[in-house]
């Protein structure tokens, strides 16, 4: 179970600050087994539930919020906004006739949106895994023609 | 960044206080912190480390060698000069809330309790 454990608190290691991670996070998980193997010692099951209880805590108060102020968060998240913007019926409509997404059994505005989460859940997890924002965008020349533009962001 | 006075957090207070009796590595620190609050105050691995980052950008703690017959792996800390002079400044102001508090009857005196 404590394997178990690490594993997952390793897991979610990866979205605390990064300078933190660098400077202590083998540190994190080692004291992390150790309270995990104490308070099974000593209060098996509700020993367990209190160091995790603790652990999520700890994720509310300080993974989430530096999360939140991150690129890797904001960026997907402003892309989530625009999706669900810019998807209008007729290309929602398209999109979803050439996704798996059941769009006569949801209706057209739904599937607008389970399509908007989709992009999001993926440029998500694209983000999550590489650590990094891939920002595309156009620059308009004079004549009002658009040339892709890409910037990566750690 | 460099802390004031003002922004020791409870958890900083703790740390700072458990390092008074000695130097201590990560789990002593945290099982100390948990003591001292009696059991009321739950830190966990990422509170401790984050306000032991803190505390070594601002120079009240620094890492120390650990004792000789020990485990090597584990990092230990130790209060500098100026997070000696932090505590004691603290536990002066806490004095001096807990008079204020009786003055006005915020509280029962000790004797009346």
């Amino acid at each position: 179970m404590s394997g178990l454990s690490m594993k997952v608190y390793n897991g979610i290691l990866l979205l605390y600050p990064p300078d933190l991670r660098r400077d202590f996070g083998t540190d994190m998980i080692e004291l992390f087994g150790e309270d995990l193997d104490d308070a099974w010692r000593r209060h098996r099951f509700t020993g367990v539930f209190r160091v995790w209880w603790c652990a999520v805590c700890e994720f509310w108060s300080i993974a989430w919020p530096a999360q939140r102020t991150s690129p890797a968060f904001v960026v997907p998240a402003i892309a989530a906004a625009f999706n669900a913007l810019s998807l209008s019926a007729t290309f929602a409509g398209e999109l979803s006739h050439h996704t798996v997404i059941p769009s006569g059994m949801l209706g057209d505005g739904l599937a607008e949106i389970v399509c908007a989460c989709t992009v999001t859940a993926l440029t998500t997890s694209v983000v999550v895994r590489t650590g990094k924002v891939h920002v595309v965008s156009l620059e308009l020349n004079s004549a009002g023609v658009g040339t892709p533009c890409s910037k990566s962001v750690i | 960044m460099i802390q004031t006075s003002n922004s020791l957090t409870r958890a900083g207070f703790l740390i700072l206080f458990a390092l008074g009796s000695g130097d201590k590595h990560g789990y002593a620190l945290m099982r100390e912190a948990r003591e001292l609050s009696d059991g009321e105050f739950q830190i966990g691995p990422a509170t401790l480390y984050t306000t032991i980052q803190r505390l070594l950008e601002s120079d009240w703690i620094k890492e120390v060698p650990g004792p000789k017959n020990g485990d090597t792996r584990r990092r230990h800390y130790g209060l500098t000069g100026s997070g000696r002079t932090e505590l004691n400044l603290e536990l002066k102001r806490m004095e001096a809330m807990v008079k204020k508090s009786k003055a006005m009857r915020l509280r029962p005196a000790e004797s009346a309790s």
